[in-house]
């Protein structure tokens, strides 16, 4: 697997060393500017909840899309085809337990971190081994995204993983520990755009190099345009294992409690903008990021062909030989531009922004998860603004090398006949199974109660981790789903995992009682309890209304912090009553809403005051508002 | 639900987990590429439709709400763009033009 096939002149490396090097001091010092929108670390990791769904949601691709993805896609693409797709493109079946149960709960609950629910919705232990559990996830993930950066960047120049990888590391800390999460979110809108015009830049070029799309489809064998795998054939990758494991477990685990993403819907200012970015990135992008990146293991599946139709190498093209397929994407890549270093550069670039993107808001959730659930609670919960911001950019620097430290982990597996994909599903088919059941049955079923959830993850991780040098007992699950039956069971470990969790959890519901007050608002039938305490007022107003713009601002301290006067016009047209919450913004749309926030707000009777809001000078701080800028307003409920 | 009718759910559900894919096998065969499509969309389904149900039942989603109502079809109407998609997909992978040697 450490063959280097491609063989890169060294004036094309200085110039590709050039565009990666222009491309991380550039994006450096984007993010860094974001610093000054950091009044306190609600700001450093969620933005004050501010921004329009667009922003976020365009974010969120980057977020997904790691190094990771374009070489293992790739990899799969040209060993299975087209249902590479899968994991990109059965998220669907989890959307109504996401959008209408767990994201009106987050949202209202003021949830700042998954481990925080687990200790309201159960106790201090569940919070304990939930944190646990989701820092080893996430810093898996950042050890696999370094590790698969390094891998990329060993086939290119041939540098060893121990110089390349903390290099990496050390300009990625740079961004993220200084600038947080509004850095965050702007860079990675901007590293979105650069990873989709790279990948579509490098599918043009493949499909140039075979002819037209015409031919790229002729060549392309039955068994590789296929959008599902065989049912079982294949023990790395098969349709009965990808469903239960990574569409229902994997979806589940990605949208309930990847810290990173959670962050990002609570930076959105509504639960309906959050929804409309959930229906964005299921429907549009990650469709697009299925295509992006495994396109290229799937042009090079069809170049194979044509060149052994051809018999030989396609003409003015070199011959592609793939020894090592975890190098598919940048072999057929260097092949297809025709060796052009500019391109090429351009195309590594945009490699680099995916693991930049991905890794910088992992390195802030991990860094969320040290502050809200280990510092404040147990260490010092009386920090200055100041002493917290800094807490959290030392957090910062630890996730960053304890995810270097998962690397070495990563290149002993690697030895293994493991692909990509198969390495990066092997370790998270063991991690989430637990937690991810006891926080769906914590959601959906108020009755499981905290000593049952504890002890749930507990046997449940423990049953899931046994099964590995135990694997039959995963094999009666696996025939009942018809699923694989040769003991490799890289998906089904999920599936019993899952099963042995819920198992334990009802049992010790109803074996044990749990006599500790339950928490309204964070089950699914109480999130109107959750609304009303986010309003902190009994009076829901969730009739639809319209969006005022263009309103002017006027000072003035004898009002309230965090309330507006609004005339009455315009309380009308938005359907808003006194006490309602309503979102203040710049009046231009392009911003996002960073320049935003929430207040509460109260109609101005009265003649004169037809187009101005009356507001605070620490209101209109807080919201980042410029006091001669126009703004809108909506009311939320 | 009642503790009768939840087990009576559960069984039904369990029937439908074992003998799809065993009728599928048997009707249609292993490599038909049918088999998957329906094994993912027929068990997707349900657990689709246990989520709407769920957030109905519980009030998470109020259906006498407009903007509910828009997006109870639009998860709905999602299910059936993907199931479309993959549809379609799967017809022309089958039926396109293919390179034989």
């Amino acid at each position: 697997m450490n063959d280097v096939t491609l063989q890169i002149p060294e004036n094309s490396i200085l110039i590709i060393s050039l565009m990666i090097g222009i491309y991380v001091v550039f994006i450096t010092l984007f993010g860094g500017y974001f610093a000054r929108f950091n009044k306190d670390i609600n700001d450093f990791f969620y933005s004050g909840q501010r921004f329009s769904w667009w922003l976020p949601a365009a974010s969120m691709v980057a977020t997904g899309i790691g190094s990771y993805s374009f070489l293992k896609y790739s990899e799969q693409g040209f060993s299975t085809g087209m249902s590479s797709t899968m994991t990109y493109l059965n998220d669907w079946f989890a959307i109504p337990f996401f959008i209408f149960g767990w994201l009106p709960i987050i949202y209202f609950a003021r949830i700042k971190s998954i481990p925080e629910y687990f200790e309201r919705r159960f106790n201090k232990t569940a919070r304990f081994i939930a944190l646990f559990i989701i820092l080893f996830y996430m810093l898996f993930y950042v050890g696999y995204n370094f590790f698969t950066a390094g891998l990329a960047i060993e086939g290119l120049f041939n540098v060893p993983q121990h110089i390349s990888v903390p290099l990496i590391a050390l300009f990625l800390g740079v961004y993220v520990t200084f600038g947080g999460q509004t850095a965050v979110i702007f860079t990675d809108f901007f590293q979105g755009l650069m990873l989709f015009i790279g990948g579509i830049v490098a599918l043009m070029a493949g499909v140039t190099a075979l002819g037209g799309l015409d031919q790229f489809w002729t060549y392309l064998p039955t068994s590789h345009r296929l959008p599902f795998a065989h049912l079982t054939a294949n023990e790395n990758f098969n349709t009965a294992g990808l469903f239960w494991g990574e569409a229902l477990a994997g979806s589940i685990a990605y949208a309930f409690l990847n810290q990173g993403f959670i962050m990002r819907y609570l930076t959105i200012k509504s639960v309906k903008d959050g929804r409309k970015a959930a229906f964005f990135n299921l429907i549009v992008t990650m469709p697009l990021s299925a295509i992006v990146v495994g396109g290229m293991g799937w042009i090079a599946k069809s170049l194979v062909t044509k060149q052994t139709a051809m018999g030989g190498a396609l003409e003015g093209y070199d011959f592609i030989n793939i020894t090592d397929t975890s190098h598919t994407f940048l072999i057929v890549c260097w092949v297809t531009v025709k060796q052009n270093p500019w391109i090429f550069g351009f195309i590594i670039a945009s490699l680099l922004a995916a693991l930049m993107s991905t890794i910088d808001t992992l390195i802030n959730a991990c860094a969320a998860l040290f502050i809200y659930d280990i510092y404040k609670p147990y260490i010092r919960s009386d920090g200055s603004t100041s002493q917290d911001l800094f807490v959290a950019r030392i957090a910062s620097i630890l996730a960053t090398l304890i995810g270097l430290g998962l690397v070495v982990v990563f290149n002993i597996q690697k030895d293994s006949d493991l692909n990509l994909m198969s390495l990066h599903y092997k370790g998270i088919m063991i991690i989430i199974p637990s937690i991810v059941t006891t926080v769906f049955l914590g959601v959906f079923w108020s009755r499981f109660h905290g000593k049952a959830a504890c002890l749930a993850m507990i046997f449940g991780s423990l049953f899931t981790i046994y099964s590995l040098w135990q694997p039959q007992l995963i094999s009666p699950i696996s025939w009942f789903v018809s699923g694989i039956e040769n003991g490799q069971f890289i998906y089904m470990r999920a599936l019993f995992g899952m099963l042995v969790t819920s198992a334990f959890g009802v049992f010790f519901t109803y074996a044990l009682s749990d006599s500790r007050p339950r928490e309204m608002g964070l089950t699914v039938d109480t999130i109107d309890i959750a609304k009303q305490n986010y309003k902190q007022n009994d009076r829901i107003n969730e009739v639809e209304g319209h969006v005022v713009r263009s309103l002017s601002l006027e000072i003035d301290e004898s009002i309230n912090d965090n309330e507006i006067l609004v005339p009455q016009k315009h309380m009308d047209m938005m359907n808003a009553l006194d006490g309602d919450i309503i979102y203040i913004s710049d009046n231009r749309s392009i911003l996002g809403g960073l320049r935003a926030g929430h207040v509460k707000a109260k109609g101005l009777k009265g003649n004169g005051v037809n187009n101005t809001i009356r507001l605070s000078s620490k209101t209109l701080n807080r919201c980042y508002l410029l006091r001669y800028k126009p703004v809108l307003l909506e009311k939320i409920f | 639900m009642t503790k009768s009718k939840f087990l009576i759910f559960f069984i039904l559900l369990s029937v439908v987990v074992f003998s799809l894919p065993r009728v599928l096998l048997h009707y249609l065969g292993e490599n038909n590429p049918w088999t998957s499509f329906i094994y993912i969309y027929v068990l997707g389904g349900i657990f689709f439709s246990i989520g709407l149900r769920i957030t109905l039942s519980q009030h998470a989603l109020k259906l006498n709400l407009k903007a509910d109502r828009i997006w109870f079809r639009g998860v709905i109407l999602g299910y059936i763009f993907f199931l479309s998609l993959h549809g379609a997909w799967i017809y022309f992978a089958l039926h396109g033009p293919q390179y034989t040697n």
